[in-house]
């Protein structure tokens, strides 16, 4: 699956590799790729690496993995089943096959080949539908609304060439396999604390994206106090202190992404409605504990297995890792 | 215009930028920097990067570098790095990988980047050293290089004149530039070359050669489905950096990982099947395999109809009877049928499920199958060399031999360049190499030298030591020490190394030479299903020149006065014929300005120019000469993808006159085609009449075939047949000198051939990093055993061999097998004076002798000490292990003439007074075993069915003129009772 470089690559494969590329950490190169899509990226490089650093290293981490397991967390399952698309069209899977940058690039190819070879298209619309559909409406959507400037623009830009793109090759009308196996979200008077909290967290479990600045922000608008740790860790403490006010708040952030979910479904039907419904179902539950908040107080006094450690979130721990 | 309109006109853009960027030889796209290269600076940075100073912290200090690529001299992968040298000092501040490198592609193991402590070692040899008092006395002078060439020079021009040109030995550990020092030798009519092969891979070289006549394999495990490794090949095999990383691509794509070691290395802990069978079992449970594959008729029928020498095979066993292909499957399978999984579960001691599971992965596995056996189980037993023969039937049941995944011939993927002068081969033949005793052996009996020496077989008058070590390395050290401290049996030491090592001290005279960045070498290995040349260059030198400088002798770049090989050939050649009279100047002499010594800028710009399909392009595309290619990107990639070329049609205009035998092998009258392609090949001899063999005949196509006399695979050896080994002719399982059945109730097989990962024998002795990874060689032993010999982990034990012994510190590990026990051989360096040797990996030992018996005994370890380089200060580590080969007698395999290593020991705890590093040897008992093993040979005098010395299709590194493989053939050394 090698380019033939001679072949002149179709204008959107470029324009997916470029925004791939514009994921990964600024470098020399970014920036003529950056103007060459009319963005605007910070003046300078340092001011650029730090806008890089929040929104995608510690805010939204670019991987697919971390939207679709159950757990919320890299690698999984769903790493597994990206790995083995790579597999299906002949490719080794890289280290990292669920990255965005690695798919948009991978997507780049398969429109190239498509351009040589239309019995590509079966590979290009799966990539498209399965495992970039399947969570980047939502992603991006919290991009777009909570990113610094270069990168609220860089995710409405893919979020245009990704409408155009559907445009081509069309929507599948079946809900990605990713999100087909996802359990419902669990209600904390039947489980643990930690098993609800670890939802809330999961984005194909609740259809919701929480970032660290949500939970702040949460603390600041209930005037709470807001303990440092890692975003599960936050998350309880901020439950424990006040139940009622907590839930509430987060039945609204349900509600409204579940309103931002469905205005996707120009990108793919089914996926939004799967994420619409999700965040409806979480909003549901997350009400009910707040006119139950007598029957959530033995869970919310739970001791976490992670204090007075909390374990490491994901985003955290891919910047450990860098 | 529309939002659709909009986004595609940006692609466009970006189009539109990318095509110019790269049309000024740029990297547009960094790549990823998680994955991929994109942490290598771009290569049209490499002039001028930048990076911040470390040692500047918290200050940003810029500094600057100038990038400039070589290769890594520590193990034979050669994978490239590139130097980053500091631009106002020209100093080297440190090694990474080189992307552009086809073969290593930018990735390196440790020992790579630790090239920058062997550089700056504060103990390496700087100078050229004479010896002062008696040889091993540890006294030097330091001496001008000119005296050292003359003195050079004089000795062997005289041995030459008197025709003794065979008491000049060259003998190598690392080789350096593929060919160089053969020329060398092969300007100078001596038949001198002596190699390690025979401690290291002749065992499984062997096993190929009778296959397909090339003794390398080279597997595409990059689109592998199934690899089936007899090794540790993901941490030490060759060339296990490339590799490794293509296996675990494979990995990565899905592929099965099946490792048979008797340890749980580093690489059966990654695989999907890891068997341990009992050490020399091997071949029983691959005969297994291959017996299942022949059983359940999933072999690839047509492959094996139309390759393999079947017919050969059944006229051989039936002369009167036509062979039909029905009749060699039926004999096919009653041959192998006793290789049932209940026979190789008793012999190998695996369990039968485990056996039959990797049966059936590799019955699936298709053409899609690769396999490695380099040292390993062929270099550790009698017989070994049936290992890689019987791995290589299971490549070739499955037809899986130059297709993609498989393995492919060496050669194929491998390119040397022809150089500016070929000299012809010698016209004499060394007996002290290649005695007849041993005709079948694959390469020099190199390890045999101080026994033949101590016979009487001959003298050396200039014996070379270049990065080698046989004192150290190989088995019986000390009857070396003897031989190279008695004058009468060499004359003259000459040790080229970079650093100390344990044969330098008995050495007269101690030549510096570069490390890997400071020295020139081509060369190309089958790292992949692709050809590629690398260029190791001495870096300071390519540094200065891209500031404008001109050096014509690398000494003045290097540290100290340390040179390289290659100019230093080139000198003393010159220096041995300085009128041209004895016709070798012609060889060291500019073309471009005659008389005038050739300079290596002329000699690798010719070979880049005229050798190199496709770099002159390459390199005028970007507006540069071959040769300032090579020094600017360090490599070149020939071809990709070598296909089946065994199936490759023989054009109609290399068929003139042929002649075609009853089994299709096809001659002909047409001359070789020139190549510049020089790699090694195997020469099958020609027809009756002159003919040579360019093919075989298949239904009604001449195809290229392979090497072998019969032009096949050979399934069948007629070399092994008619050379007195009819026995072995077929693929089969030889019981090893450690076999159960050879045993005494009270031994175990003692495995002592493994690597330690980071370390690559005695030329790591001097790099600080890998030392302080690992500087140790603990026994290991299974805790069943441990547990019975009342044996803990730490506890010093003794492990009698059949000449002596040594003692060390177990190991008690689940990660060896149940009664075997391991020990690397990497480690127990020593030194006999304090002061003087490597300080930080050697010991300093006393080593007392009385007659025949010898005794080595620490009495200092390493330790911290003060130096130019403030780490030698921060040394925490004492143990540096124990030196096990000094206690192993020689083990040559009669067909292969490889060492086995695996030795028969007894454990137990060690002794009152015994003390760690301990070694104890009777060298006479060393005789005895050599004598005990020579009687297992069939000397060609007995067994050479054309009166001459060695099959002459076999690959040899000088090779003879037909007069000299005549067993009464000239010897190139004085007789006894006459004058030359």
């Amino acid at each position: 699956m090698d380019t033939v470089r001679n072949i002149p690559t179709p204008a959107n494969a470029e324009l997916f590799r470029a925004l791939g590329v514009l994921a990964e950490a600024p470098g020399r190169q970014h920036r003529a790729i950056a103007r060459a899509l009319q963005l605007s990226p910070p003046q300078s490089d340092e001011e650029w690496q730090a806008a890089f650093t929040e929104a995608l290293v510690l805010r939204a981490c670019p991987y697919a993995s971390i939207c679709l397991n159950t757990e919320g967390m890299l690698g999984g399952n769903a790493r597994d089943r990206i790995a083995g698309f790579w597999r299906a069209v002949g490719l080794t899977p890289p280290d990292e096959p669920d990255h965005l940058p690695v798919l948009l690039a991978a997507y780049a190819r398969l429109v190239e080949h498509c351009a040589r070879d239309p019995r590509w298209h079966n590979a290009r619309q799966a990539l498209l539908n399965e495992h970039l559909l399947s969570w980047l409406p939502p992603w991006l959507d919290r991009i777009e609304n909570w990113g610094p400037p270069f990168y609220a623009d860089w995710a409405t830009l893919l979020r245009q060439a990704l409408k155009l793109e559907v445009g081509v090759v069309g929507q599948t009308s079946r809900l990605p396999a990713h999100l087909r196996t996802i359990p419902a979200m669990r209600d904390p008077r039947d489980d643990t604390l930690d098993a609800f909290v670890g939802d809330l967290l999961a984005p194909a479990v609740s259809g919701i994206i929480l970032f660290r600045e949500d939970i702040q922000c949460a603390a600041r608008e209930l005037g709470e106090g807001c303990r440092l740790g890692e975003r599960r860790f936050m998350l309880r403490t901020l439950m424990q202190q006040s139940p009622a006010a907590c839930f509430n708040w987060l039945a609204r952030y349900a509600s409204a992404s579940a309103r931002s979910h469905l205005q996707t479904t120009e990108l793919h039907e089914e996926v939004a409605r799967h994420w619409t419904a999700r965040a409806k179902r979480t909003q549901r539950l997350l009400a009910d504990l707040a006119l139950d908040v007598r029957g959530a107080l033995p869970i919310l006094a739970q001791a976490s297995c992670g204090d007075p450690q909390p374990p490491m979130d994901t985003a955290r721990d891919i910047q450990n890792r860098r | 215009m529309n939002a659709g309109d909009i986004v595609r006109k940006l692609g466009e853009r970006v189009s539109a930028l990318r095509r110019d960027t790269e049309a000024r030889g740029e990297t547009f796209y960094p790549g990823s920097s998680r994955i991929h290269l994109a942490s290598f600076p771009p290569k049209e940075r490499w002039d001028d990067w930048v990076e911040l100073d470390s040692k500047a912290w918290p200050q940003r200090v810029a500094k600057h570098y100038t990038l400039v690529p070589t290769t890594c001299f520590n193990c034979e992968s050669a994978c490239g790095l590139l130097a980053y040298v500091d631009r106002e000092s020209f100093g080297v501040r440190k090694f990474e990988g080189n992307p552009e490198h086809p073969g290593s592609r930018g990735r390196n193991c440790a020992k790579g980047p630790a090239t920058l402590t062997q550089v700056t070692d504060p103990d390496r040899i700087l100078f050229p050293l004479k010896r002062a008092g008696k040889r091993g006395e540890g006294r030097w002078t330091q001496v001008s290089w000119d005296d050292v060439l003359d003195d050079l020079a004089q000795r062997i021009r005289k041995a030459i004149e008197e025709r003794r040109q065979n008491e000049i030995m060259y003998h190598v550990g690392r080789p350096g530039e593929d060919g160089f020092t053969e020329r060398v030798l092969a300007a100078w009519g001596v038949d001198g070359h002596n190699s390690h092969t025979n401690i290291c891979s002749s065992g499984g070289r062997a096993g190929y050669q009778y296959w397909m006549g090339y003794d390398r394999p080279s597997p595409d495990f990059a689109h592998s489905d199934v690899i089936l490794l007899v090794s540790s090949h993901l941490e030490s095999g060759h060339y296990f950096n490339p590799h490794a990383q293509r296996i675990l691509d494979a990995k990565k794509r899905g592929a099965k990982v099946i490792v048979l070691d008797v340890r749980l290395s580093n690489t059966a802990t990654h695989a999907d099947h890891w068997l341990a069978p009992y050490p020399g079992t091997e071949a029983a449970l691959l005969l297994a395999v291959a017996n299942h594959l022949i059983r359940t008729r999933r072999y690839n029928r047509d492959f094996v109809q139309r390759w393999w020498n079947w017919r050969e095979f059944l006229r051989a066993e039936n002369p009167d009877r036509e062979p039909v292909f029905a009749d060699f499957e039926e004999r096919l399978a009653s041959l192998y049928s006793d290789y049932t999984f209940t026979f190789a579960a008793e012999e190998t001691g695996v369990d039968i499920q485990s056996i039959e599971t990797i049966a059936e992965t590799v019955a699936k596995a298709g053409t899609r199958f690769s396999v490695h056996n380099w040292r390993s189980a062929a270099a550790g037993n009698l017989g070994g060399w049936q290992v890689s023969r019987t791995l290589f039937l299971l490549s070739a049941l499955l037809g899986a031999i130059g297709t993609e995944g498989g393995t492919f011939p060496n050669a194929w993927n491998k390119y040397v360049p022809k150089p500016i002068y070929t000299p012809p081969h010698p016209k004499v033949w060394n007996e002290l190499t290649y005695p007849p005793e041993y005709p079948l052996g694959m390469n020099e009996m190199s390890f045999l030298l101080p026994y033949f020496l101590k016979e009487g077989r001959g003298r050396l008058d200039v014996y070379f030591t270049r990065v080698y070590n046989p004192v150290w390395t190989n088995p019986g050290g000390f009857s070396w020490v003897d031989v190279l401290s008695d004058e009468d049996l060499v004359g003259l030491h000459v040790a080229l190394t970079p650093t100390w090592n344990e044969t330098a001290y008995f050495a007269d005279y101690v030549l510096p030479m570069g490390m890997g960045a400071e020295r020139h070498d081509v060369h190309s290995y089958e790292t992949h299903d692709g050809q590629w040349i690398g260029f190791r260059q001495p870096v300071l030198r390519a540094a200065r020149e891209r500031f404008g400088e001109s050096v014509d002798d690398t000494r003045r770049v290097n540290p100290g006065e340390v040179w390289e090989e290659n100019e230093f050939w080139l000198e003393l050649t010159w220096r041995i014929d300085p009128d041209g009279s004895l016709g070798i100047r012609q060889y060291a002499e500019s073309r471009a300005n005659p008389g005038q010594r050739l300079s290596l800028d002329e000699y690798y710009g010719w070979m880049f120019e005229h050798s190199v399909p496709g770099l002159p392009e390459k390199a005028a595309a970007e507006g540069l000469s071959p040769l300032e290619y090579m020094r600017r990107y360090g490599c070149f990639e020939v071809s990709r993808g070598a296909g089946a070329r065994h199936e490759a049609e023989v054009p109609p205009d290399e068929l003139d006159d042929t002649h075609i035998t009853q089994d299709g092998r096809v001659y002909t009258r047409t001359p070789k085609p020139a190549s510049p392609n020089i790699v090694p090949a195997p020469g099958p001899d020609p027809d009756d009449e002159g003919r040579r063999p360019v093919g075989v005949k298949i239904a009604d196509t001449v195809r290229r075939g392979f090497p072998t006399p019969s032009g096949k695979l050979e399934f069948y050896s007629t070399t092994l047949a008619a050379w007195g080994w009819p026995e072995y002719a077929l693929p089969t399982y030889i019981r090893s000198h450690i076999h159960r059945e050879r045993m005494a109730p009270d031994q175990m097989p003692l495995i002592a051939t493994f690597r330690l990962p980071v370390q690559i024998h005695t030329r790591s002795g001097n790099a600080k990093w890998l030392n302080e990874i690992a500087h140790t060689n603990p026994v290991w032993i299974h805790p069943r055993d441990a547990d019975q010999k009342g044996i803990s982990t730490g506890t010093l034990v003794r492990l009698e061999t059949e000449i002596g012994y040594f003692v060390a510190r177990a190991w008690v590990t689940e990660g060896i097998r149940p009664g075997v026990v391991a020990c690397s051989h990497h480690m127990g360096r020593w030194k006999l004076n304090g002061d003087s040797g490597q300080r930080q990996s050697s010991a300093t030992v006393h080593l007392k002798r009385d007659a025949n018996r010898w005794n080595l005994r620490r009495t200092a370890t390493v330790s911290a000490f003060a130096s130019a380089d403030p780490d030698t200060s921060r040394i925490w580590w004492s143990d540096v292990g124990v030196h096990q080969n000094l206690t192993f007698g020689v083990h040559p395999d009669p067909i292969s003439g490889q060492h086995c290593w695996h030795q028969a020991v007894r454990v137990r705890p060690a002794e009152p007074g015994d003390e760690h590093g301990d070694v104890y040897v009777d060298t006479r008992k060393a005789d005895s075993v050599y004598r005990e093993w020579l009687q297992l040979t069939r000397t060609a005098a007995d067994t050479s069915p054309d009166g001459t010395r060695r099959p002459h299709w076999f690959l040899r590194p000088l090779k003879p003129s037909p007069d000299a493989f005549r067993l009464d053939g000239p010897t190139g050394r004085r007789q006894p009772g006459t004058e030359g």
